[in-house]
């Protein structure tokens, strides 16, 4: 069984928004409309002297217990055998309830094909050929991290179980797939 | 510093969709009273039609706002269909409110007009009483359970701390029971005008009492609105920004105004003003309830629409 799972490196992220281009570009998002599948917001906290900024990639979680799936009536949205978080487009009503439910704002109504589209970890188009997503093959600075979470030899698997690679909302109870590490421990050599 | 976002994806469409699902609902359970509680027949086939036909043009709203909504089938048919899901739910509380509540109306003993009156006099069950009360109360559960719903489709979920709280499906309970009263009234009256002028004393009997219910549910919406607003005061702070919107924010306007003031307040004390003018012998006139009941449904109607609007969420919390 594999299980899809990304971590993302904030120390590493630089905000270019190469993710955004590769993502829009692969995914033929509805971009000019401000939908897309992922986001690079950026973030200033702390008072001085002490203000840290942070640019916080964003994108599906792909959680465990997606509230996304739980909400659709005709089961459009979905999770797959690989734990990715799908949507059926034919299925689809688009009555915009998991857009709501959704608490990481990840959905967006695609008027094109008069459904909710997000992120799919590129899995029909790269993941199922053996490729990473677009998102993180474009990361110029290394900061997104792909990898099957069962996999002790994985690296997002090491990261994850290390307790470096933590969830956004932990307190939702979702168990998002897509895990984020705010302060990278120091290593030998760093 | 938190990335708070406020949920803009239902709008209007789907808050007048909550609103007349709740006052049909609402609606459809004083016609029961009427029919098999009064007697008056007349009184409440108008009633529960106009209550049935206030849900069906609810569902045509959501339907609207549906982006495939000739897909809508879907919801009942669908493969994968999730048995789980508000949505569903809620579609098949509708079904049965809508098919409960024709076969209550066409159960009634009532002067149809002519055409309609052959149909409806040779279903088997016309003016059979046991039958007509036992629809009565399966539409009126179903009209509860309508008005019901449409708080929990929002109370369910978490993304949103000030939707997920018991109070909003009490909240939009008590508001749907509240217009559907205010209906009633309304229906209420047109009937009465249009009554010969020795039947009018009824009518003016049922204005008071239909008044009075909707003064002590107003009442009970005040408490729930004032316990909801001041318990989330206290946070958590998503929830403290959405009750920021309604009481000082852009939505103030709308809720402190439109909600509470004219669509709660001014009608509950136009209402005991009534009662009280009423007790002292006043001349009876049932003006102050109708414009109560104009502004209770106009109150109603913005209520689903700021709730709709006031969800705030947070993604991103920053590690301490």
């Amino acid at each position: 069984m594999t299980k899809y799972g990304m971590v993302i490196d904030l120390g590493s992220c630089l905000g270019c928004g190469a993710c955004i281009a590769a993502c829009d570009f692969e995914n033929q998002t509805p971009w000019e409309e401000g939908k897309r599948r992922t986001h690079v917001p950026e973030f200033i906290f702390g008072e001085y002297p002490n203000v840290e900024r942070l640019f916080v990639p964003r994108l599906c979680m792909h959680c465990e217990d997606p509230p996304c799936v739980a909400v659709c009536p005709t089961g459009a949205s979905y999770k797959n055998e690989d734990g990715v978080v799908l949507v059926r487009y034919d299925m689809c009503i688009g009555c915009k309830y998991c857009v709501v439910a959704c608490p990481y704002n990840a959905r967006y109504v695609d008027e094109r094909k008069h459904a909710i589209d997000k992120c799919t970890f590129c899995y029909n188009n790269r993941v199922s050929q053996g490729r990473e997503p677009a998102c993180v093959e474009s990361c110029v600075g290394g900061a997104r991290i792909f990898g099957d979470l069962e996999d002790p030899n994985s690296e997002v698997y090491k990261l994850i179980h290390s307790g470096e690679a933590v969830p956004l909302r932990a307190d939702l109870g979702t168990h998002p797939k897509v895990r984020y590490i705010f302060r990278r421990k120091k290593r030998e050599g760093d | 510093m938190m990335n708070l976002l406020i949920q803009h994806i239902w709008g209007v469409y789907i808050a007048i969709y909550l609103f007349l699902g709740g006052m049909g609902g609402g609606g459809m359970v004083v016609s029961y009273y009427f029919c098999c509680r009064r007697n008056d027949n007349k009184l409440a086939v108008i009633s529960a039609i106009t209550s049935l036909i206030i849900v069906i043009i609810g569902v045509l709203f959501l339907m609207l706002d549906l982006e495939k909504p000739e897909k809508f089938y879907l919801v009942f048919v669908s493969p994968h269909l999730n048995p789980h899901s508000m949505i569903f739910i809620g579609s098949s509380i509708l079904t049965s409110f809508i098919t409960f509540g024709l076969l209550f109306v066409t159960a009634i003993e009532f002067k149809w007009p002519s055409f309609l009156g052959k149909i409806i006099s040779l279903l088997p069950w016309y003016g059979n009483r046991s039958f007509t009360s036992a629809m009565g109360i399966l539409a009126s559960i179903a009209g509860f359970l309508t008005a019901f719903y449409t708080g929990v489709l929002i109370g369910v979920l978490k993304s949103a701390p000030f939707w997920h709280t018991p109070a909003l499906p009490l909240l939009f309970v008590a508001s749907a029971f509240s217009t559907g009263v205010v209906g009633v009234l309304l229906v209420n009256e047109t009937i009465g005008i249009m009554a010969p002028k020795s039947e009018r004393h009824k009518y003016q009997e049922y204005c008071s009492i239909l008044g009075e219910w909707d003064a002590i549910l107003i009442s009970i919406e005040l408490l729930i609105i004032f316990t909801y607003i001041f318990l989330f005061t206290y946070g958590p702070e998503e929830a403290e920004a959405s009750v920021y919107l309604l009481t000082t924010g852009s939505l103030a306007p709308w809720f402190m105004g439109g909600v509470v003031t004219m669509g709660l307040a001014i009608p509950f004390l136009l209402e005991y003003w009534h009662i009280f003018s009423e007790s002292r012998g006043g001349k009876p006139s049932c003006a102050l309830p109708i414009i109560a009941a104009i502004l209770v449904i106009i109150g109603g109607l913005i209520l689903r629409y700021v709730v709709l609007s006031s969800g705030v969420m947070t993604i991103f919390l920053p590690p301490s």
